[in-house]
């Protein structure tokens, strides 16, 4: 699979190629918008991550642009501005996801994964791991074939876990996640425990087994 | 007033006296002048009596027969009054009253010419005269106090707009402008100097707002590179469980620094808007989906809460800044809170104003920092935010949404109690 990162900081750029390349992805790097559109046109993306803010042209033209050359790769916005207004402008201009920095990078493999799953490309809403079976579209959610039900929470951990399936992920990114920005994460980092016990009572990992905590650092779900 | 008539009358009396005499001596030369006609004619007006040197009576005019006025041997100019009711001939007036008569006596060698004059007219004319003066002050001083009123009403009116203007103008309607008169007078003077001084004061403002706002976009790419950057490090297989709890706790320190670049943007909008989109909304839900997402926190730290459901309220507002008012206030009440502690949660609706009231349990804000507890970074308690890592703003964020709402929002801390009072307009009667 051929992801393009187009960011015009060289740190982000570096640091994402080296995140994408140990999960075993191609990818392509650009600083700037002229260099994305031509290479877009010339070479078939699974996936393109896209700053906004880009020299020469700029994040949102460079989106425009490719969706009238009527290529529907799926598009990961990146922004250093929060706003909504631009969310609402990003995802108008046809991006599929929108994810505002400074992001973490168990978020980005998350909202990278399922945009992977959600496109033609891959197209498999099932994400599974051991007994585990749990649909992205459905939001259902069986262990070894039996359904059981999962507050929003819950699901979103668990969700969010198994995107980052066999990688730490620490209480506040996840915090982050299922509480978004309006909470602050760093506090409701603190009660994240409570939905891990229930929810390894649920999956029947109440020994946290599957599901493990790493002392001081978070909690990573380990499928080997 | 009076005496200056009686001297006036005085001196009418003693000239006539002068005559009289002149006429005397010319008769005591020549017997042939009728001595009566001659007086007759002048003493028309005058009450008039000649003695001899011997006071017997040699002539008396036709006033003098029926008004009696006495001599004073040692007075020559006097004021006597007469009752007398055949006075009405003189004055040609009917009068039953006392009258005032203005006498002088005139010593001439053998004779004593006693004339007198009614001056009754004086009195009469000098108390219409202060009547008149008195109606005139009281007229034109009502006149006067409603024309000074009106010009100094005319006068002060741009002052008081100015005056109004700039009691309005807040960090937030630095747009606002003075409307210059049409006069080029001191006060469009004074009405322009305010207003340049408005565009500096905005142009510096804007300046530090964008300031912020650029300065947090800056910080958020360099953030992000550390961030990934110290996950990928707690990915490492070369780096120690150890060293990686160490990278664990220093995460505390980039959290913050996102927080609050986070805050600072927020704020900075905030601040730079001045009127915000509004919808009718239902409050009521909004605070319970606050406290459903806080549960965890709540039960945590063992905190009752009690907020009574039974009736929704509706009202016009940003849903997204509502939102963000309470969880900012209600976050607040669980971390100020006591263990076991309590938050009543009230909201009802009276005369076009929500009223919503949040009460915890804790430790009580000493009064003098209660005025201070809006401002920007300002922390009662440095040990809880330093736990929970709040950025100070939260309250600031929480007055400018208010402010945004037309609404109010005051703390009172007292009995144990810390309670935040908010009026909300149901109607957003805001003009922009």
């Amino acid at each position: 699979m051929r992801i393009l990162i187009v960011d015009d900081e060289q740190s982000i750029r570096e640091q994402l190629e080296d995140l994408l390349k140990k999960q075993k992805y191609l990818v392509d790097t650009v600083s700037d918008g002229e260099q994305a559109i031509r290479r877009i046109l010339e070479q078939p993306y699974d996936l393109i991550v896209l700053d906004i803010m880009l020299p020469k042209i700029n994040g949102l033209e460079v989106l425009r642009e490719i969706r009238s050359e009527k290529i529907d790769t799926p598009i990961l916005m990146l922004t250093a501005k929060g706003a909504l207004n631009d969310k609402v402008k990003g995802l108008d201009a046809g991006a599929d996801d929108y994810l505002p920095k400074p992001f973490s990078t168990a978020e980005f493999m998350a909202r990278l994964r399922a945009l992977l799953r959600r496109s033609s490309h891959v197209g498999n809403a099932v994400l599974k791991l051991k007994n585990i079976s749990l649909n992205t579209m459905t939001r259902e959610i069986t262990i070894n074939g039996n359904p059981t039900s999962l507050t929003p929470k819950e699901f979103a951990i668990l969700e969010f876990l198994m995107y980052n399936k066999n990688r730490s992920v620490s209480r506040f990114t996840l915090a982050e996640h299922i509480w978004g920005d309006e909470f602050d994460p760093f506090t409701m980092s603190n009660y994240i425990d409570v939905h891990i016990k229930n929810l390894r009572r649920k999956i029947g990992d109440p020994n946290g087994e599957l599901l493990q905590t790493l002392r001081g650092i978070g909690y990573i779900l380990k499928e080997d | 007033m009076r005496e200056q008539s009686i001297n006036i009358v005085d001196k009418q009396l003693h000239t006539t006296a002068l005559i009289i005499n002149n006429e005397l001596s010319k008769y005591s030369e020549n017997n042939d002048i009728k001595l009566d006609e001659t007086l007759n004619n002048i003493t028309d007006k005058y009450w008039l009596k000649i003695y001899d040197s011997n006071k017997n009576i040699i002539y008396e005019s036709k006033t003098a027969n029926s008004i009696n006025i006495p001599l004073k041997e040692n007075k020559n100019k006097y004021t006597v009054n007469i009752k007398n009711t055949s006075v009405s001939k003189l004055k040609n007036e009917d009068i039953d009253e006392v009258i005032p008569f203005r006498v002088l006596t005139l010593n001439n060698k053998d004779k004593i010419i006693q004339i007198a004059q009614s001056i009754i007219e004086i009195d009469e004319e000098i108390s219409n005269l202060l009547a008149a003066i008195g109606t005139g002050l009281g007229i034109s001083s009502i006149f006067l106090i409603v024309l000074s009123y009106i010009l100094a009403n005319k006068i002060i009116q741009p002052i008081a707009n100015i005056n109004k203007l700039t009691h309005e103008i807040t960090a937030a309607t630095l747009n606002k402008r003075i409307v210059l008169p049409k006069n080029k007078d001191e006060i469009y003077e004074l009405s322009k100097y305010l207003n340049e001084m408005f565009d500096r004061l905005q142009f510096a403002f804007q300046r530090q707002q964008r300031l912020i706002a650029d300065t947090s976009h800056e910080l958020k790419t360099p953030l992000t590179i550390l961030r990934i950057f110290f996950e990928e490090l707690s990915e490492n297989k070369e780096v120690s469980t150890e060293l990686k709890e160490k990278i664990q706790k220093q995460w505390k320190n980039i959290i913050r620094l996102n927080k609050l670049i986070k805050n600072l943007l927020e704020l900075s909008a905030l601040e730079a808007q001045i009127s915000s989109e509004m919808k009718l909304l239902n409050l009521s839900e909004l605070i319970q989906n606050i406290i459903d997402d806080l549960i965890p926190m709540i039960e945590e730290e063992h905190i009752t809460i009690e907020y009574d459901m039974s009736k929704s309220i509706m009202l016009q507002g940003n849903k997204e800044q509502l939102r963000r008012l309470f969880i900012n206030l209600i976050d607040n009440a669980i971390k100020y809170n006591i263990n076991n502690g309590k938050i009543i949660i009230t909201a009802f609706e009276f005369k076009n104003n929500v009223h919503v009231s949040i009460q915890n349990t804790g430790k009580e804000i000493p009064q003098d920092e209660i005025a201070k507890i809006f401002d920007q970074f300002y922390r009662v308690e440095k040990s809880r935010s330093t736990k929970y890592g709040g950025a100070g703003l939260g309250l600031t964020i929480a007055r400018e949404i208010v402010r945004l709402h037309n609404g109010r929002i005051s703390i009172q801390s007292k009995d144990g109690f810390t309670t935040v009072n908010l009026e909300l307009p149901v109607n957003d009667s805001h003009k922009a």
